[in-house]
Formats: C-alpha cells, sequence, structure tokens
C-alpha cells in the first residue's frame, strides 16, 4: 500500500447556525448576535488514506460525508485537526461546475480547465481528447446554454475527468449521462484506479461500493464509525440507520407529517425481531400531520441502495383525523434474505407537495428458505 | 471558530493558478461584448463616448485655466484615471457576488478573481489612455515626453491601488451584502470629490489633507504632474500614496483572512 496520501488527525467541522426562531441570517448580524449555536458536521476524525487505496464512503443522511469529501477538495477548510493531502487531486462532486452558458463548449474547456488548476498548455494538449470523450464534436463550437443537460454533465465530466490528478474524489456522479456514456465513465475510473491513482467513492449503491473498493469508511452524525472492509461496513451502516430511528422527513411538507411508529407484523420495529421470507410481511406506519389537503402515504424498499419496490396506500383522501395508520402488506417469498431500507414518504395530487424520508428504518428478512423461495434465492 | 494569525496570499499558489486568471478577463470580455452588433467595438466606444460626454458638458462650465494645458486635455487627463478605479470596483463586488456559487464547490485560490477584474478594467482604462494620447496630438497639447520614465512606476501603483480597493471591495461584499447597494452611491460621489472636472487649486488649502486622503485624488494629480509640462507637483500626494498603500497591503491581509472562510459566508 505504501505511503499515506490523506491524514486526518482529529479532523473536525463546526458550523454556525443561526438558531431557529430567530430571523436575521446576514452574515454580519450574525457576527453580532447571540443568535447562534455552532454544530458539528464532523467530530474528531483520525483516518489515513494509502497510496493506490480504492476507498468507499457511506453514511445516513446528514452523516458528514459531502463535508469531508468537501474538505479534502480543501472547499471549506476544518475548524480544528488537520488533514493533510498528498499530490494534486481531483474532486468530481458536481460537474460542469463554473461553465458560462454564453460561452462554447470550447471555451469553457479552457475555462473549466484551469478552474481545476491546469494550465493552458495542459488543456490544449488534451483539448482533442476531451471532445472526444464527451462525444459532442459536433456542438463543441456551439454556446453552451444551447446544449440539453446531458451534454453539459458530459462535458463537465470529460474535463474534470481528464486531469491528471493523484487522487480523484467521486460522489455518485457514476450516474451521468445515458447509460453508454455512465459505461465509458465507469472504465474511465477503472483506468485510473489501474493507474495506481487513490480513489475516493461516496456512494449509495452498495454493490458498486462492493465491487469497486476493498476498503469502506463509515461515517454517523459526523463521526467515524468504521473503517474496515466494505462488507463489514455496509453492516456498520445499516446498524447506525437502525439504531438511530431517524424518522424526520425532508421536503416542502415535512414539517406538516410526523412519522411515529413503525410496525412490523404488529411488533415495534425497534424490537430488531427479523421477519421470514416464507410468510407474508405486514408494515404498519403510523403517522400524525396537519394537512387539510388529500393526500397518499408511499413506502419504497432499498436493498443495496437500490429502490427495489415503491408502494402507496388508498388513493388521495383528506383525513379529517390528525393520526392515520398507513398498512402495507407484502406477499410471501417476495423479499430476498438480508437487510432492506424502509424510506417512507408521501405526496398531495399534483406532487407539488411532498415529504421523504429514505432512511427510516432497517428490515431485516430472515436467510430461510421454503417452498416457493427459490425464484428470489438470486 | 478558529481565530487564524495574519497571514500573506499563497503568491506560488496564484502564480500556479495564472492561466485561470486569464481565463476569467477573457470571459469577461468575451460575455461582456456579446449579443450587440458592435461587438468588441465597445471596449475603444465606451470610453469614447464618456470623454465625448465630457468634453460637451465641461465646455459649458467655468474653466479654471493652468497653465500649459488645455481644458479638454485636463478633464480627459482625470477621466482616464478615474475610470479605471470606477469599473474596477462594481467589477470586483459583481465578481465576487456571481463567483459565489463556484465556492461552494470547487476550490480555487480566491485572489484570482480580483486580479482578473483588474487586468479586465485595464483593457478599457488602456484604450482610453491611448485616446487620450491622440486626442493631445489633435488638441496641440504639449506632452512631457519624460512621461516615457515615470509611466511604468506610475502604472505599478495605480495598478496596486486598484487591486488593493477591489480586495477591499470584495472583502465587504462577502461580510454584508449591504454593500452591493452602498458602494455604488461612493463611485457616484467620487466623480465629484475626485479632482476630474476642477483643479485641486479650488480646494481650500486646509481641507486639503483630507482631500488627498483619497488615493483617486493624489493619482489623477500624480498622472497629471507627468503628463503635462509645468504642472504643479502638490506634495499632498504623498498623502495618497501612502493612503494608497496601506489600503493595498491591508486589502491582501485581510482577504486572505476571510479567504478560506468565503465558502461558508456567501
Amino acid at each position: 500500500m505504501g505511503t499515506s496520501v490523506i491524514i486526518a488527525e482529529n479532523l473536525t467541522k463546526s458550523y454556525r447556525r443561526v438558531k431557529t426562531g430567530s430571523k436575521k441570517a446576514s452574515a454580519l448580524s450574525a457576527f453580532f448576535s447571540k443568535n447562534v449555536e455552532s454544530f458539528k458536521a464532523l467530530d474528531n476524525l483520525n483516518f489515513e488514506v494509502g497510496q493506490g487505496e480504492i476507498l468507499g464512503l457511506i453514511g445516513g443522511n446528514g452523516a458528514g460525508k459531502t463535508t469531508l469529501l468537501k474538505l479534502m477538495a480543501r472547499i471549506t477548510q476544518p475548524s480544528a485537526g488537520r488533514l493533510g493531502i498528498k499530490g494534486r487531486l481531483s474532486a468530481l462532486l458536481e460537474v460542469g461546475t463554473g461553465f458560462h452558458p454564453d460561452l462554447t463548449g470550447r471555451e469553457n474547456i479552457l475555462l473549466n480547465g484551469s478552474l481545476l488548476g491546469m494550465s493552458r498548455q495542459e488543456i490544449l494538449r488534451k483539448m482533442d481528447q476531451i471532445i472526444d470523450f464527451s462525444g459532442i464534436e459536433a456542438f463543441i463550437d456551439t454556446q453552451v446554454k444551447n446544449y440539453s443537460s446531458g451534454m453539459f454533465v458530459r462535458l463537465g465530466f470529460s474535463v474534470s475527468a481528464h486531469l491528471d490528478a493523484d487522487i480523484l474524489l467521486l460522489d455518485e456522479v457514476m450516474a451521468v449521462g445515458d447509460a453508454a456514456f455512465q459505461h465509458k465513465s465507469l472504465e474511465k475510473v477503472e483506468a485510473l484506479v489501474a493507474d495506481g491513482k487513490t480513489v475516493i467513492v461516496a456512494s449509495h449503491a452498495m454493490n458498486a461500493l462492493r465491487s469497486l473498493c476493498p476498503q469502506t469508511l463509515v461515517l454517523q452524525r459526523g463521526c467515524l464509525i468504521a473503517k474496515t472492509d466494505t462488507a463489514t461496513a455496509i453492516n456498520h451502516y445499516l446498524d447506525t440507520i437502525a439504531t438511530e430511528k431517524n424518522y424526520a422527513f425532508h421536503g416542502p411538507w415535512s414539517s406538516h407529517f410526523t412519522l411515529q411508529k413503525i410496525r412490523i407484523n404488529e411488533v415495534a420495529i425497534e424490537e430488531g425481531a427479523s421477519v421470514s421470507p416464507l410468510s407474508a410481511i405486514q408494515i404498519s406506519l403510523s403517522l400524525s400531520h396537519q394537512s387539510r389537503e388529500a393526500f397518499r402515504i408511499t413506502l419504497s424498499l432499498y436493498f443495496d441502495g437500490i429502490r427495489c419496490f415503491t408502494m402507496h396506500d388508498v388513493p388521495f383522501q383528506a383525513s379529517s383525523s390528525t393520526h392515520i395508520t398507513s398498512e402495507f402488506i407484502i406477499p410471501a417469498c417476495t423479499l430476498r434474505p438480508g437487510k432492506w431500507v424502509i424510506a417512507v414518504g408521501g405526496h398531495n395530487e399534483n406532487m407539488s407537495q411532498w415529504f421523504w424520508n429514505d432512511q427510516c428504518a432497517v428490515l431485516e428478512v430472515e436467510e430461510k428458505y421454503g417452498p416457493g423461495l427459490e425464484k428470489i434465492k438470486n | 471558530m478558529p481565530v487564524s494569525n495574519w497571514q500573506w496570499p499563497h503568491l506560488t499558489e496564484a502564480w500556479q493558478y495564472r492561466s485561470l486568471c486569464l481565463q476569467l478577463a477573457l470571459k469577461d470580455f468575451r460575455i461582456r461584448y456579446q449579443q450587440s452588433l458592435l461587438g468588441p467595438a465597445w471596449a475603444v466606444l465606451n470610453p469614447l463616448l464618456s470623454t465625448l460626454i465630457l468634453i460637451a458638458v465641461f465646455q459649458r462650465m467655468a474653466g479654471v485655466t493652468i497653465e500649459g494645458v488645455k481644458p479638454y486635455a485636463f478633464a480627459f487627463s482625470g477621466m482616464v484615471v478615474w475610470t479605471f478605479y470606477a469599473s474596477i470596483i462594481p467589477e470586483a463586488l459583481n465578481g465576487m457576488l456571481a463567483a459565489s456559487p463556484l465556492f461552494r464547490k470547487i476550490y480555487f485560490p480566491k485572489l484570482i478573481l480580483p486580479v482578473s477584474k483588474m487586468l479586465n478594467a485595464s483593457i478599457e482604462t488602456g484604450v482610453s489612455f491611448v485616446l487620450f494620447l491622440m486626442a493631445c496630438i489633435w488638441w496641440q497639447q504639449d506632452l512631457q515626453w519624460t512621461a516615457i520614465i515615470h509611466l511604468p512606476l506610475f502604472l505599478v501603483m495605480a495598478l496596486l491601488t486598484g487591486l488593493g480597493l477591489a480586495l477591499w471591495a470584495s472583502v465587504l461584499v462577502a461580510l454584508s451584502r449591504d454593500f452591493v447597494h452602498g458602494i455604488p452611491h461612493l463611485i457616484r460621489l467620487g466623480i465629484f470629490v475626485c479632482p476630474i472636472a476642477y483643479p485641486v487649486s479650488l480646494v481650500p488649502a486646509h481641507w486639503q489633507i483630507i482631500y488627498f486622503l483619497n488615493p483617486v485624488s493624489g493619482l489623477i494629480e500624480y498622472f497629471r504632474w507627468i503628463c503635462f509640462p509645468l504642472y504643479d507637483f502638490v506634495p499632498y500626494i504623498w498623502i495618497s500614496l501612502t493612503v494608497a498603500f496601506v489600503i493595498t497591503i491591508s486589502g491582501l491581509l485581510v482577504f486572505t483572512k476571510i479567504e478560506g472562510r468565503l465558502n461558508d459566508q456567501m
């Protein structure tokens, strides 16, 4: 593995936020006002990344993945502790950053390339390669504002991927462009990995992490839970979801709905009992709400970070009571054994109002096989 | 929030990003004249038009004659220096606002921003200067040929002052958006408090020390002293130059201090 290229020592990042309930939010008033509190997005992280290592990064919502990537990319500075980085780093956090709509594709390559720290000569040398990789030769001298969003991200990814970096930060960027381009991007990343570059991948796609990264960091609420092999790390991560009982929603309707209890087969999910796949599974959600409008509740199940099932309850209806219970029944022999992440949400008829939490709880399906289960064994 | 010590900007790193500086200035230049029929011709037309307006207005004003300087040449020389500062400050201000989404997504030495704005403002000012020389020949205004020796020194000081003002404008707008509204008024006021259309001698003697606390006043007078033979050297220029020096140094220090926090603040 050789020498370490990233060293974090007691790495802490705290943000100041205006206390809830106070209105002033300008930098100057926050500076003078006492209505600010600080919260730690990252708390005392210690880890090292060796040269050539391919490291995964997982954690629930608000665990600090993005903050950690931003610190590594030097977009923001640590509040305490130290983060040492050796070598040139390329962050594919948001591709196409700094593109100007009024410039042509070619002019934007020059601008974006220099923004990433490439010299003019370096960009000019790689210009043909970049254009070729993006696959939009025909439009390269067209203003970027006339591009489709697909063309835009393809060009953005091409520039970032051609930076001769020693360390590569990826944040779910593999979901760029169409299937063919995604395949090409993945190949490019694999080529960089084969080249001995250090790669850090933050992702919810567990199977992608499992195949790409031998080791994975698990974050929970700003703390480093583990740096271990990816299979164990994923288990840790699912445990964090199960223990955290984080039922808070996000979305425009998040303040109107509160998820109070999830019951699996009449047992509260905190009891942690696993269920057999051989019989039907009943999931019941208790919610309180303040909506006068008609709505419906949806329930999704994720396996390995992939959404496999989405169900919704009764047709849209307004409820007179403030408490509702939604029941979902999953037929026997449908879920394969393993840990399923339960996501809960809801929306009104035209989808203008919604709420969502994709990491409410974990449903553990037992490793039991029997008649009828052959079809879901793998 | 940790209180870091005052630091100089990381100049070697900024130098590594010089290509970005050039690209940003080029971008601004291209964007500015895009979708206009005349295109980059505006780079010449802008200073030309503002000079013509100045002359039209100046003709009606009671001119105080200065020995050896034609009234138009006097006004034009002030205008050349003034437009540089009048364009660099709002440019730096808006540049910070426009670039703030970038701060959240990508790392680059922020010093590049005001420097690229300075380069950009230099283009039109350069054109203005050439127009000024041509006009002086047209008006048969005597010029001091030793100016060529002084000019590089003047340029360094003018550019550094411009950078200092741009840095402070950037810092202020990062602290509070109030300055987005306040600073343009200061610039509008500047056209009266700088000796552009009137000679310094009109300012009462006991006010002159305060008058020259404005660095731009000193630079305008310095420029005239370089260009025109027989033009008096006002010793108060030294005050202006000292203030300019303090602005630039403090601008660099303060800008570097808040640079790391820009992402969280803007």
